[in-house]
Order: structure tokens, then sequence, then C-alpha cells
């Protein structure tokens, strides 16, 4: 399997031995462990250390890396500018990599701000498809497949569609019942079939999106597993470890606290970035059953629980794309 | 501009001809009929409303009715199938109740997946499509991919685009003879509901639910508290107004110490001017008034207020954007004066978008 290295600040690379260093931490006295970790806003370093430690125990580490996944999935105001997406190319080929620019959903400014840096990756690369580029927005897709149709197109996780049930990560809730006359078991025997099901099960849709170009499709992994054909249709997949997705927004608690309109809604002057000293996790997050953690404008879950189908081969998967932190 | 106002199954035909007179020009629903919720409950939703009945129409002859109601008083009757995705399985199962609803003749669906659009063509549907803010159209270029490969009629703009794109947005799509629609009062979900792929279910709190923010302080009901929750139930239709029962009662129990750093109002039955902004909020919910003005400028047709499953307090909605909608000049002022909330509307989280001159 494909092991990928998934970073938006380029820092992180700065001391790539140390981002695979285990901590026992768990053994830590109660009182410092607590001091540390006893934040909602720790879940992004809690989750670090459970990855990092589930990867060594397959044999995952810096020396496994063969791809650099590099950009911004989550917010606008974070597209890296052209000169950092070329440093990271410059820093993948030094490493031997190959490499991935991820973009996000996008509106007219974003869409711009991406253009100009897949155009620099060309500029720097010569041949167009010596690279990917992970697209979240159709208008993305459209834009690439006009200008740099030779570029191999990845469909992003946001575009899957796949329903996110990381709140639930032992069992589903009770449905609703109300006016229904199905016993309970069936209807959540009939739920998950469906939350498992992905609409690639259409052929036609999945004809549509050959013809766009798309061979490779990224994935989340989700408590109910994903019902993918053995043969996967003739797409090859790979799946995000350890921050799954769950659901994300323009407007941001974390910018909120600059000024308290960014946290309701999304405004046309550019983001202070206060995301980039701290974060605000929001209340009430810490008591689900897996450490889920709003960063910035997205919530994540953390998905060790129900990772080792996805991590053991239970998946048709080709390639891993490891987070060592939420990916914003 | 239009009002598209939601519909379900509370809304008789009679309800559907005062609301056209109301201001109303447009409506749209969803229908579960009763095989699909015995199958999948309510979460997996065919229309992304997956928190119960009282959202759907699930009697097919109810549905007939509400059509036939909306289309005889020269309205114009939309179907939502706007779920994120469908499998294969339920995409045969859409199909077939398409079959069905496709005979009550609707002027249009609202869609959200593309696989659903290619479908459709295909079972021989000619009818317009809107794409839903499930399609998250959220530059034009995302709309000319939709046209590249669909035929559709109107555009649903995201709820989290600001003015300012949205004055881009339209015009730049000037050649594609599209519609555009955007939300204007109601719920709006603190994420996008484009790329939100939690649970939703009556049974639990929703994700978003649980973000709690600052800790919530409240007074002691009065003595009098059943006899005015009576006066309250009697009169649903004419509480969202200041002096209301609701409203007095709202303010008999307000109280917020200020070291709860929320000191707005003065504690216990102070003076709070105008509505209650608790109530305000609870029944507005998100407010965009003060932004119809751009968006009418912006080249925005129609009006959307989402509120399936909220019939007894639809009247007063479209009374509200039908105002302001005909106004010829809704400044901020207007406005405010109109909702008389001013509390509610000095506060952030009650706005839809973020209205420069406001």
């Amino acid at each position: 399997m494909e092991f990928c290295l998934y970073i938006t600040d380029l820092k992180l690379l700065e001391d790539l031995g140390g981002l695979f260093q285990p901590l026992d931490w768990q053994d830590m006295p109660a009182a410092l462990k607590s001091t540390v970790f006893d934040n909602p806003n720790a879940a992004d370093y809690i989750g670090h250390l459970i990855a990092v430690e589930r990867l060594a125990s397959l044999g995952l580490d810096e020396t496994a890396v063969t791809r650099l996944y590099f950009g911004q999935e989550f917010c606008e105001h974070l597209v890296p500018e052209p000169k950092g997406v070329m440093q990271a190319l410059f820093i993948a080929r030094q490493m031997g990599w190959d490499f991935t620019y991820v973009t996000g959903n996008a509106v007219d400014s974003t869409l711009e701000r991406i253009a100009a840096n897949i155009e620099a990756l060309v500029a720097a690369h010569g041949d167009a498809d010596s690279f990917e580029v992970v697209i979240n927005d159709w208008g993305v897709l459209r834009r690439l497949r006009q200008e740099y149709p030779a570029i191999k197109p990845v469909l992003g996780r946001l575009l899957t569609k796949q329903k996110r049930l990381g709140r639930f990560p032992e069992h589903m809730p009770t449905p609703n019942m109300e006016e229904i006359d199905t016993d309970t078991d069936t209807i959540l025997r009939n739920q998950m079939r469906a939350w498992q099901a992905l609409n690639l099960t259409v052929r036609s849709w999945r004809r549509f999106l050959h013809r766009q170009g798309i061979e490779r499709i990224d994935l989340d992994m989700v408590p109910q597993g994903a019902d993918l054909m053995p043969d996967a249709w003739g797409f090859a997949f790979g799946a995000y470890y350890p921050w799954s997705y769950l659901t994300a927004a323009r407007n941001c608690p974390t910018a909120g606290l600059v000024d308290p309109v960014r946290r309701h809604v999304p405004l046309d002057a550019p983001c202070p970035r206060p995301c980039r000293r701290g974060n605000a996790n929001l209340a009430n997050m810490a008591h689900d059953p897996a450490p889920i953690i709003q960063r910035g404008t997205v919530a994540v879950t953390l998905n060790d629980a129900f990772a080792q189908p996805y991590l053991t081969g239970g998946v048709p998967l080709d390639r891993l794309v490891f987070e060592p932190f939420v990916p914003l | 501009m239009k009002i598209a106002l939601g519909l379900d199954r509370s809304d008789s035909p009679e309800t559907i001809r005062e609301l056209i007179a109301l201001g109303a020009d447009e409506f749209f629903a969803g229908y579960v009929p009763v095989e699909w919720y015995n199958r999948y409950g309510w979460e997996v939703s065919i229309n992304r409303r997956e928190n119960g009945p009282v959202y759907q129409f699930t009697r097919f002859q109810d549905l007939a009715e509400a059509a036939e109601a909306v289309h005889a008083n020269g309205g114009r009757f939309h179907l939502t199938f706007n779920a994120h995705d469908y499998d294969l399985e339920r995409l045969l199962f859409v199909r077939d109740i398409l079959r069905d609803v496709d005979t009550l003749e609707p002027d249009g669906y609202i869609v959200a997946d593309p696989a659903l659009m290619l479908e459709m063509r295909n079972w021989g549907i000619e009818r317009p499509l809107h794409l839903s803010t499930g399609a998250g159209c959220f530059s034009p270029e995302t709309v000319r991919w939709y046209h590249d490969g669909f035929e559709f009629k109107r555009v649903v703009i995201p709820r989290k685009l600001t003015l300012g794109e949205i004055g881009r947005f339209v015009p730049a799509l000037a050649d594609l003879n599209l519609e555009f629609e955007v939300m204007i009062i109601g719920p709006r979900c603190f994420y996008n509901d484009e790329y939100c792929f939690t649970l939703h279910t009556g049974n639990l709190p929703n994700f978003c639910n649980l973000l709690a923010g600052a800790p919530l302080a409240q007074g002691r009901f009065p003595a009098t508290w059943k006899s005015d929750i009576t006066a309250i139930c009697a009169d649903p239709e004419n509480q969202v107004r200041p002096g209301s029962a609701l409203d007095t009662f709202l303010k008999q129990i307000a109280w917020d110490p200020p070291e709860l750093g929320r000191a707005r109002t003065e504690p216990c039955g102070g003076a709070i001017r105008g509505m209650h902004p608790d109530l305000a909020a609870k029944f507005y919910m998100h407010c965009g008034l003060c932004a119809i003005a751009h968006l009418r400028r912006a080249g925005v047709q129609i009006l959307k207020v989402p509120v399936r499953g909220s019939t007894w307090a639809k009247k007063d909605y479209v009374r509200l954007v039908r105002t302001v909608a005909d106004h010829p000049n809704p400044t901020p002022q207007f406005c405010r004066e109109l909702l008389n909330a001013p509390e509610y509307c000095t506060q952030p989280e009650s706005c839809y978008y973020a209205v420069p001159d406001a």
C-alpha cells in the first residue's frame, strides 16, 4: 500500500523523524497528563500520538513515505501561496516522493488562487502528468480539465458524499420510529446498508466520472465501513488516517475569537488566521465516545477505533494518507 | 422578487390559498411514501429532512391535493429529491416514486446528486431541474461544470456565500439564462449543508446542536405560568410580536447576570425594547431581510423560505418577506423596524448574511 504524508504546514517537514516519534503519554502521572491533555483542543495531539503508535506497529514511519499530500481542503483563507506550493514540490522531489496538491471547495476568488498554484506547479514540473490534484469542488475539476487535461484529478473525500457516522463508532443510535411499522432492527440494517453504499454503485455515474478523468478516489474511514466491489469498479481508492471528516463551515469559531461575526457568517475581508496560533473547540464535543475536534472551520473525528479493516486489507485500498495533525 | 415557501403535510389546500394570497409565489415539498420510511426510516432521507414525518408529505393523495391547490391558485410547485447521493438501491426506489409524482405535473424537481440527474434523463423525465444547495455551487465555475453535463433551470445559491460573492456570481452566469434563488430567513445551518455528512435524526440532537454557546440563565417562572401558557397556546399565530403573551412571559423570566458575560437585558423583567430577542431567535432563527436589497441588485429572483414543518408560522414569514421584497428601498433600518426586535438584530448570530451597511 502506498503511504502518503499529508501536511498543510511545511514546518512539519523540518523534523520528519520527530513527526513519527512515539511518546509514552499514557503512563504520565495523572495530574500532569490531565494538565496537558484534559482540554478539548488537545484532541489533535492525542490523535497524533495514537496514530503514530498504530502506524509504528504496522511498520509505517518516515522511511515508508512515498508521496506528499500538500494543500488545503477546509479553509479558503489558508490556501497556500504559489511559493509555498513550490517549496512543497521541491521538498517532495528532494525526498524522492511523488506529489499531490490538495484543494477544497472554492468560491470564485479561491478558485483563482488554486488555479495560480496549479499553474506554478505545471511551470515547475514541466510535465503536467507527474503530479495529482485532489478535487473537492466540481468547479475546480472543470478548470483543471480545461486548462491542464493531462493532470490526474483525484476525487476528494468531500465529493464522495460518504455519510460520516463518526459520532457513533460503537453502535448506531436508535432511529426515530415515528409512524413506522417495520421493526427497529430491520430499519437499522437497511440504514446501515444505505450508508455503506456510495453512488458509485450507479453505472452511469461511474462512466461519467471516468469520462471526467477520475481514476482514483479518496475516502474517509467511517465506522459503518464502505461497500466497495473487490475490483473497486476500476477505480483506485485511498483513505485518510487518523482524522475523518464530519462537517465544515465557512464561518469559523476560531476566527470568531477575533471577530465575533466570523463565528456565524463568512466575510469578504481576509481572515487574520488566529488558527495558526490556537484553536476554539466547541463545547460538548468532549463527551462523545470517539474524540471529535472542531479545528478552525472543520469538525473531524479520530477514526482509530474503526480504522482496523482499512489498515489491514479489509477494504480494497491501495493508498493510506497519514494526517499527522488535523489538516487545517 | 418571488417567494418560494416550503410545504408539508399539515398544509391544507385552504392554507395554500391563503399563503398565495399573502404573497407566496412558489412552493416546494418533499414526498416520502410509506414504502420508503418503512424500509429506511427517516434518517436515510430522500430529501435531507431527516427529522420525521411532519416535514414531509407521506400520503400521495395529500400531495396531489396540495399540488392541485397550488396550480389552481396560480402558483408553482416543485418537489425535492435533493439527497447528497443515492446508491443504486435507493436510486431505483426514487425512480418508482418519480414515476408516481410526475403524474401530478410538478413544475420541476430540486436535485443535488449528479448521478440522479444523469438517470432522470435516462428515465425520460424532462421537467426542469433546480440545483439544490446540496449541489455545492460555490462558484460560477461549479455551475458551469453542471451545465456542461446536465440541463437545469435554476441554481439555489449556497447559504454561506457573502453578498459580495453573490454580487459577482449571478452576473458571471448571465449567458446561461438561469434563475437564481437564495435562502432568506429561517434555519441556517452552522455548517455548510453542501458538505455536512453527519447523521441527522429526530431522536437525538444533531451534531450542530451540541455546540452550546454561552451558558444560558433563566429566571423562575411567574406564579401565573400555567395560565400564561394556556393563553399562548390559544393563539399561536399571534405570539411572534412585541407584547404578545409569549413575549411578555419571556420578559418576565429574562435573567442575565453580568457574570455570565451576556448582560444584554436587565434582570427579571427589565425593559427589553420591542420583541424579546429569544422569541425572535426561536421564530426567525436567522434573518436575511436586510440583504434583500443587495440580492435584488445582484439579480437574484427568488427568495426561499425553507420552513417545512412550521405550518403555524408560515403566514407570518410570507407577510414579512413579501413586505420587504415589495418595498422600493428596504433599508436595514426599515427591516429592523419591521421586525421590532432590536436586541435580536444586534446579535451577529441572528443574521443570514453579513450586510455591509446594516
